[in-house]
């Protein structure tokens, strides 16, 4: 057995022993759905940035930094990050106010509507799934290319994996693991740049040497390479892409259900509120760190291929082998705790809004609470079957599963998210249909795009027309349903705020975040001031005196 | 001023309004003794 072997069992029997030791305090519904809605703010940071970054952020995107664009995915960071503090203000607090079990069922109790939480509820099993399953095989990849195992043993060891953990220990389980595999990763994401910077000759020499890169030149100018080699032209075009896409995900981190779910399990609003601030910190970090690293690595490696398998290479050529191997564990830690929040809020869907009764009120005798533990056990795993079959029936098309599922729900849930919150005058039928528009013309837009009919211009991404779309089919149904009294009175419930809140000690605790952002907003500038831009502008004019001189 | 010191400050203002702009929200929405938090 090689290391890489090893410390793969080693991590995943890791995983599960926490999943068990979370699990042994599981005992009623809102442990498994809610996680005892008790969890501090370091849990809910842990499973927001865990959740959020998937095998995605280093295989595709540290591939895309590889190949030239690591300013376009900061540049992305930017403004998907944003939807952290904006989903945390005017969504995410007011879900966890509801005290519901699930996104959906807020969305039944704020509009009266058993119809929409059962649409909500679907939305989730089909765009959650679809997640879930691309989300298998890039970890299966990774595995089939690191450890030798066949493609068939790797399917299957990964989803016995977080199955396992997820199915016994439900969100008590998920958000545990979610921390420890965002530690890791977070942390050995860090020691590897410092090993892909010091084999670059050192971290001025690497940003020289990028700066005036002939093989991709512009890899880090703040556009990124540009040209008739690669989908932008011109920096304006590159730049225009980059926003559009970074606010499209900006709604998806708002109010999609694998990031707000895990507001429901907050032990107060002020932990929302903080995690929401901790999550923008860690994500505008990591991403810079990952990206960066993954475009220095040009200048030790020039020709991996693919792309996607750029921090594979780093793991299994540049890091001693046992550093290799927790890297590569680190990179299926952010699958695994994708996947494990993936399984449990499709199986919570499944049994609770869609199959079962959906409201809060049923679950009162404990005979009756145990019961819909065991539905909600039984649905997780029923879903976990059909995604298993689905990995190996189907062939592989992780980019575009990824594509279509995340944006689904900004199409689809964004514009409903917000207003049922803060308007008066959305109706149970303006939801409704609201959330029907964004999803079908979302889908609608990326099946023509997959089957090459046409390809859309970034002006028109499926998920920005997908949430215009539902903005005017709320406003059109708005008009003509009628506001029920019981949808109205939820709402202004919402809009008190619980007595407990206003402790004036937790208030200055929750203000310390805002100073640690502004704080760490100062380091990081002057930081990227120093350590990028200048050193970038000074190799660039000193490139060009040479380039003058030698025509003079 | 270059494209890259621009990407750098707004790298980092990004968080430094973020910042000022939760620190005054909630101020304003738990300190303010109105229970109704809309506005």
């Amino acid at each position: 057995m090689n290391g890489f072997q090893l410390g793969i069992l080693v991590s995943l029997a890791c995983y599960l022993a926490i999943g068990w030791y979370a699990g042994q305090r599981v005992k009623h519904l809102e442990d498994f759905f809610v996680a005892g809605r008790n969890a501090p703010t370091v849990l809910i940071l842990g499973t927001l940035v865990a959740s959020f970054m998937s095998t995605n952020a280093f295989i595709g995107e540290a591939g895309m930094s590889y190949q030239g664009h690591a300013p376009l995915v900061i540049i992305m960071t930017c403004f998907n990050c944003l939807g952290y503090i904006v989903g945390a203000v005017f969504f995410g607090r007011y879900l966890r106010r509801s005290k519901t079990l699930t996104v959906p069922a807020f969305f039944r109790a704020r509009f009266a509507s058993r119809r929409i939480q059962m649409f909500a509820g679907i939305s989730i099993v089909a765009g959650l799934s679809a997640y879930l399953l691309a989300v298998t095989w890039g970890m299966a990849l990774i595995i089939t290319e690191v450890t030798g195992f066949n493609e068939v043993a790797a399917i299957l060891l990964v989803w016995a994996s977080y199955t396992l953990f997820t199915l016994y220990s439900g969100s008590r389980g998920v958000i545990l693991t979610d921390t420890v595999m965002f530690v890791l990763f977070s942390g050995i994401i860090v020691v590897t740049c410092f090993f892909i910077v010091d084999a670059a000759g050192g971290w001025f020499t690497a940003i020289e040497s990028l700066a005036t890169y002939q093989d991709k030149p512009g890899i880090i100018a703040w556009h990124g390479r540009i040209g008739p080699d690669v989908y932008w032209q011109t920096q304006w075009e590159a730049l225009i892409w980059a926003s559009i896409l970074g606010v499209a995900w900006g709604i998806v981190v708002a109010v999609s259900p694998w990031q707000t779910s895990r507001y429901l399990m907050a032990r107060s609003e002020h932990v929302v509120i903080r995690s929401a601030c901790g999550a923008l910190i860690a994500m505008l970090l990591l991403y810079l760190v990952t990206n960066f690293a993954a475009a220095t690595v040009n200048l030790i490696n020039p020709d991996i291929t693919p792309a996607d398998g750029t921090m594979i290479w780093v793991a299994q050529n540049l890091l001693p082998t046992a550093l290799g191997a927790i890297l590569i564990c680190g990179v299926l830690a952010a699958g695994l705790s994708s996947a494990s929040t993936f399984l449990s809020l499709v199986g919570f869907s499944v049994s609770h809004d869609i199959l079962g009764e959906g409201t809060e009120e049923g679950a009162t005798a404990i005979g009756e609470n145990q019961e819909q533990l065991r539905a909600a056990r039984i649905a997780m795993l029923a879903v976990g079957l059909c995604v298993i079959g689905l990995a190996l029936m189907l062939p592989r098309n992780i980019y575009w599963l990824t594509q279509f599922a995340g944006p689904l729900f900004a199409s689809s849930w964004g514009v409903v998210a917000f207003m049922s919150v803060w308007s008066k005058r959305i109706t149970e039928s303006g939801a409704f249909w609201g959330m029907v528009t964004g999803f079908g013309v979302n889908v609608g837009m990326n099946a023509l795009s997959l089957a090459g009919f046409v390809q859309w211009p970034v002006a028109a991404d499926p998920i920005l027309v997908g949430v215009v779309s539902s903005y005017i089919a709320v406003r059109i149904a708005s008009k003509t349903g009628d506001h029920s009294i019981a949808a109205s009175t939820y709402r202004d419930a919402l809009h008190q705020m619980p007595a407990q809140e206003r402790d004036p000690r937790v208030i200055q605790q929750t203000l310390v975040w805002s100073k640690v952002m502004v704080a760490m907003g100062v380091l990081i500038a002057l930081a990227m001031t120093l350590f990028y831009a200048l050193p970038y502008g000074q190799a660039v004019a000193q490139a060009e005196q040479i380039a003058l001189g030698f025509m003079s | 001023m270059s494209g890259e010191l621009i990407l750098a400050l707004a790298y980092g203002l990004v968080l430094v309004l973020a910042g000022l702009w939760i620190g005054r929200r909630v101020n304003q929405d738990y300190r303010d003794r109105n229970d109704n938090d809309e506005r």
